[in-house]
């Protein structure tokens, strides 16, 4: 009990007031959520809803519940700091819509997310997550994969079947959105592994961006601020506002958290710190740095990306070379930048001024603020 | 592909014609995936304020897909063909070809990373790890590169309709992450302890995308009504069964053979196991580790299976190939009760008859 208080407090570190009221509020709705719409178990009915199929023969349910279910509660156990659904809860309720009406909405929010890093941590070679171990480390390659892609996919239920009863021309619209979101995913995480495999040095600061909105956009924070205008209604006008809202907050969120990798300051930070080092991941910071680096500060880091080193004194190395040539100012200064492009959009969203100020806060603490 | 699950099914149920329009599709498809200007106006759309390094394209993505790409899969030229029979065989609806393809084309892709040797080891080698999630996510693209003739409608559909397609796609990919899941499992344990009911399932799971999906996409667009889809639908959840297990039958018979080296190879593992089998007989497979292994290999659980299959020929009397056959006669009742498709189920049985019954 204590350590679940004390990661919480740790998530509520440095969270402006408004937000925090607001924060605190949604937990107890996104959690009942979660428990509503992605069951421990898996049984017929639930089977049926997701696969669209009637089954002839009763199935391994233990099998497919300890597979296709299982590592994703794992991973919503240690809870994450659920940004998302409550981005979510908080557009709704800008729209005139009460979130507790939506528990199965900011439960599916958290599913995807939570379902879909588990493939972010096999794609990294991480060993932690949130504290504990990862998916693949858990239970190896090929279950965390057919696990994550599975749970993935099922968690989009709530838009497949129109779960929400919108209108036809929402619900296309809604499946419109996902699908385009998930292609460019597919795209940007191309982008992002071909850099790392073919130790690419020339990647620009346009391109890298580009890739990370590409790669993320579909849950941070693009896709959830237009799924949630779409179903709450918002005038036709803020769907493209609250899409380069979501873009500006992603570009943001990332930057800072490139510069807790390279620098955790949290002692509850749940990855390993300099893990992009050791993947020989491009990140902003590498590519900041390769760009003005001499020839021979330029090849200590590519060598060190290149060897997937988990030295920890080869990584301090490139650590001091990231500061030594102001890539912590620079990401501290892009992910300012991106925060106050993001307010510029909140102010011309049509919602009142009690909500403009909570997305306001919820942009501060995500691009400039939080911890971890 | 599809000729290995049912032989001769290019000439006897789809036609040659089929076969060369699914390749001018898919021709012409491989060199949109290498047009930038195709890739920004249709479907990832233009970065705006950034850039997308389009270098990707050949060495971080076709180079690595090609080798699954160019292998026909036989889903696309059955799709053309069951359209034909619902009579709905116009230009439009030739796009779902894409989705059907690609989706496959995926599975491949991804069978490759979930059944790879290199990964059911202690310790992964990291540079090695590194390539296999590199090809993976090739598999991530393609899979959801067709949904953008979805999104710009290049079907003409009505909306309902889009929804159902959209449906039906993000369905047959939780099916068939089902059926991996299931198999996985059982392999891992040796298949101890399977339920035979739970088996059959699986195969009908693990079948989705080669029969049910076609049919799927093809009923959503020519407009079949609901209560007979249903039907179609639970006909093919028996030509499923039948069909996988005639060709378990074959391949305990040696009339399978697929490369090891070939890029087909990981994906024909589930459909080809002979697991019905093993679990009727009672009998396991060793899966003991190998030195720094953290898993039995699929491969070899996939081997070992086949070889005691097939030794237990001479054992009494087994009944997969009765039971294959007494699915599809169900699966020839239900289409009949459907009132649609009965070219279609005529000439697959006359397919699968070929080879005795």
């Amino acid at each position: 009990m204590a350590g679940m208080e004390n990661k919480l407090q740790n998530k509520l570190a440095n969270m402006p007031a408004g937000l925090r009221q607001f924060y605190v509020a949604k937990l107890a709705e996104i959690k009942a959520g979660i428990e509503t719409y992605f069951p421990r178990r898996m049984d017929g009915e639930f089977f049926a809803r997701v696969t669209g199929h009637e089954p002839l023969f009763e199935q391994d349910w233990d099998a497919l519940s300890g597979v296709v279910l299982t590592p994703t509660h794992e991973y919503l156990e240690c809870a994450g700091k659920m940004l998302r659904p409550v981005l979510v809860a908080l557009t709704l309720e800008a729209y005139g819509e009460d979130s507790k009406a939506f528990p199965i909405l900011l439960g599916a929010i958290e599913v995807m997310e939570d379902s879909s890093i588990m493939m972010d941590d096999y794609i990294d070679h991480s060993l932690l997550r949130r504290g504990g171990p990862c998916a693949h480390v858990r239970h190896g390659y090929a279950i965390a994969n057919v696990s994550s892609c599975t749970a993935f996919s099922l968690s989009h239920y709530i838009f497949t079947n129109n779960e929400l009863a919108r209108s036809t021309p929402i619900a296309l619209a809604l499946l419109d959105a996902v699908a385009y979101e998930h292609i460019q995913m597919g795209f940007g995480q191309m982008e992002e592994l071909y850099w790392t495999a073919a130790d690419k040095n020339t990647v620009t600061i346009q391109q890298y961006l580009q890739e990370t909105i590409a790669r993320c956009a579909f849950l941070s924070f693009r896709g959830p601020l237009r799924y949630a205008g779409l179903i709450a209604g918002a005038p036709s006008e803020d769907i493209p506002v609250l899409e380069k809202l979501g873009d500006y907050l992603l570009v943001g969120y990332h930057v800072r958290g490139d510069n807790l990798d390279m620098s955790p300051e949290s002692a509850d930070w749940g990855k390993i710190a300099g893990e992009d080092i050791t993947t020989g991941r491009r990140t902003l910071l590498i590519n900041h740095v390769l760009e003005r680096a001499d020839a021979a500060d330029r090849a200590l880091i590519e060598t060190t990306l290149n060897s997937r080193t988990r030295d920890e004194a080869r990584k301090v190395r490139v650590y001091e070379l990231v500061v030594k040539y102001g890539g912590l100012e620079f990401a501290r200064d892009l992910a300012e930048r991106y925060n106050q492009l993001a307010h510029r959009e909140i102010d011309k969203l049509h919602i009142g001024p009690e909500f403009k100020a909570i997305f306001r806060e919820f942009s501060d603490f995500s691009t400039v603020k939080r911890r971890m | 592909m599809l000729n290995i699950l049912i032989p001769g099914v290019d000439e006897g149920v789809a036609s040659a014609a089929d076969g060369l329009r699914v390749r001018e599709l898919m021709q012409r498809e491989r060199e949109r995936l290498a047009d930038p200007v195709h890739l920004v106006e249709h479907v990832i759309g233009s970065p705006a304020e950034f850039a997308w390094d389009f270098d990707v394209l050949q060495d971080g993505f076709l180079r690595l897909a090609d080798p699954y790409l160019e292998l026909p899969t036989g889903i696309g030229s059955f799709y053309l063909s069951l359209l034909r029979d619902l009579g709905a065989d116009v230009p439009e609806n030739h796009h779902g070809v894409l989705i059907l393809e690609f989706m496959h084309l995926a599975t491949r892709i991804n069978d490759r990373f979930n059944f790879a040797d290199e990964l059911a080891r202690q310790q992964p080698d990291l540079r090695v790890a590194e390539s296999l999630v590199q090809l993976r996510y090739t598999a991530q693209f393609l899979n959801n590169y067709p949904r953008y003739t979805i999104i710009e409608n290049r079907y003409g559909a009505a909306e309902d309709a889009r929804i159902r397609l959209h449906r039906w796609g993000n369905n047959v990919f939780t099916t068939v992450g089902m059926s991996r899941a299931a198999l996985l499992r059982w392999c891992h344990r040796g298949f101890a302890d399977v339920p035979l009911d739970a088996y059959r399932q699986n195969a009908i799971n693990t079948l989705c995308e080669y029969l049910m999906s076609p049919v799927c996409v093809a009923m959503i667009l020519a407009r079949v009504e609901d209560a007979v889809a249903r039907q179609v639908r639970r006909a093919f959840s028996w030509l499923e069964l039948g069909v996988k297990l005639l060709c378990e039958q074959r391949l305990i018979d040696g009339d399978i053979d697929v490369a090891e080296d070939s890029p087909l190879f990981d994906t024909t593992m589930p459909v080809t196991l002979p697991g019905y089998r093993l679990i009727e007989a009672g009998r396991q497979v060793d899966v003991t580790l190998e030195p720094g292994g953290r898993f039995a290999p699929v491969k070899r659980v996939w081997r070992d299976a086949r070889d005691e299959a097939r030794r237990l020929r001479g054992s009494p009397t087994s009944g997969l190939a009765d039971e294959a056959w007494r699915a599809i006669d169900r699966f020839t009742a239900d289409i009949a009760a459907a009132g649609v498709l009965q070219d279609t189920a005529a000439r697959v049985v006359a397919c699968l008859n070929r080879g005795g019954r």
